[in-house]
């Protein structure tokens, strides 16, 4: 067994790294990978490969980055395995089971306002930390936050009305 | 606002869960032929991952020679990648055959110009490899490029899973060396040489990730340069080899087995 008295001084600086594993599967789960926990993986081994560049402060900012970047291969590759006579599929997909007009709300948002929303609804990261995941400053990630809530209240505020326009032909039927 | 916040939050698909999983990390640190490896479980698909990581990582240990102004033949018999390594374990234990070293092919990086890909076989089953920078140095050596492997002679998967299974064979067996313009106004380079044994003989190994393609010499041999806009990230790489026909061959990230049942 590979036990903490084993490690060299690298392997006990990975260890503080590794312990984000968990947030990291969840990072991907939540972003529909298809294989969330080998994505993760190689999320780590990157971050063995180059321990030097993860901040020793927080890393998962850096972690999450690097899934993010791996998911997006993910997500090119399952568009050029795409038979051609099949429609598109959509450059970014979230899990099943999500509400399905929160979904729709969220898929209207450019890729990185819906980011920076779920970095810090689901991921649970501070702006600050969110702001370095995205490589962007703080204040524009304010800024980006803002925006996408907005977006996102009126994406929802359309779904709303819609239902309840269908509520009302039904009433009438 | 911060309603609709909450809203995303209450949709939460996934909580996150606790807990560790030390045969991954074990998987990811431990060197080939390291105690720790022993015993595994096997049949699980993130070795994959892992055995990229211990691919690049591992190898990347030895120091200590003198290696920029030797040939290729010298470099290969002084074998620096075994460097600490135990003279009878599989890394320790490859001998090149001199009279297989040969000058496969060539890059051309831009700011650099042309990197060549020198190769050699082992008395052992093993292989041998090593980039050349048109100065003469050598790639991995102290002081030439920007990180990546130790030139010298390695032991195939093949010869590694029958000791220890630690990686998916995949029919590629590959190293990596880095080369960083970026201070001189240029790019950072990954340079990736090797050899892919595949169902039938490779003509063509290319990148699916980015896009490049590069001819195989001998059915087998590669060297394909991938520039790289952002080193702290991690490149995606997907190696697929070719055959004259344009069948696959081999896919890096599919076992070999399965390829041929596909």
């Amino acid at each position: 067994m590979h036990t903490p008295s084993d490690r060299t001084p690298a392997e006990t600086r990975f260890a503080e790294v590794f312990d984000h594993l968990p947030a990291v599967v969840a990072y991907a789960r939540r972003r529909g990978s298809a294989d969330p926990e080998a994505l993760a993986a190689e999320t780590m081994a990157t971050a063995w490969r180059r321990l030097a560049d993860v901040p020793r402060d927080e890393p998962r900012p850096w972690l999450l980055a690097t899934a993010r970047n791996l998911l997006w291969a993910e997500w090119r590759r399952a568009s050029r395995r795409r038979p051609p006579d099949t429609p598109a599929v959509p450059d970014e997909a979230l899990a099943n089971g999500i509400d399905p007009d929160l979904e729709r709300a969220l898929l209207s948002l450019s890729r990185d306002e819906r980011e920076a929303v779920l970095l810090v609804a689901w991921d649970d990261l501070s702006p600050a930390l969110a702001a370095r995941c995205l490589g962007i400053s703080a204040t524009a990630f304010r800024v980006r936050l803002h925006r996408a809530r907005r977006r996102l209240r009126a994406a929802l505020a359309d779904s709303d009305q819609n239902i309840e326009a269908a509520d009302l032909e039904v009433g009438h039927a | 606002m911060s309603d609709i916040l909450d809203r995303v939050r209450a949709a939460n698909p996934v909580a996150a869960a606790r807990g560790t999983d030390l045969d991954l990390f074990r998987d990811i640190v431990c060197s080939p032929g390291d105690a720790r490896l022993a015993p595994r479980r096997r049949g699980r698909r993130r070795w994959v991952v892992a055995a990229v990581a211990i691919a690049l990582v591992a190898v990347g240990a030895g120091a200590g020679w003198a290696a920029v102004s030797q040939g290729p033949v010298s470099l290969f018999r002084s074998n620096p990648q075994a460097d600490g390594s135990d003279p009878s374990g599989l890394w320790g234990d490859q001998h090149v055959i001199p009279s297989s070293v040969r000058d496969v092919s060539a890059v051309v990086v831009p700011g650099v110009g042309r990197v060549q890909f020198w190769y050699g076989e082992t008395r052992q089953g093993g292989w041998c490899g090593a980039l050349r920078m048109p100065d003469g140095g050598w790639l991995g050596t102290p002081g030439v490029g920007a990180g990546g492997v130790v030139p010298g002679c390695f032991p195939t998967r093949e010869q590694v899973n029958r000791q220890d299974q630690v990686y998916v064979n995949n029919g590629f067996d590959y190293a990596e060396d880095d080369v960083d313009l970026r201070s001189s106004g240029g790019g950072f380079w990954r340079i990736t040489f090797g050899r892919v044994t595949g169902l039938r003989d490779a003509a063509r190994v290319a990148d699916l990730a980015s896009g490049t393609s590069v001819p195989a010499v001998d059915g087998s041999l590669f060297v394909i340069a991938l520039p790289d806009p952002d080193p702290s990230a991690q490149l995606p790489v997907h190696l697929v080899a070719y055959d004259s026909a344009g069948r696959v061959v081999a896919d890096d990230r599919k076992a070999l087995d399965k390829l041929r049942g596909s």
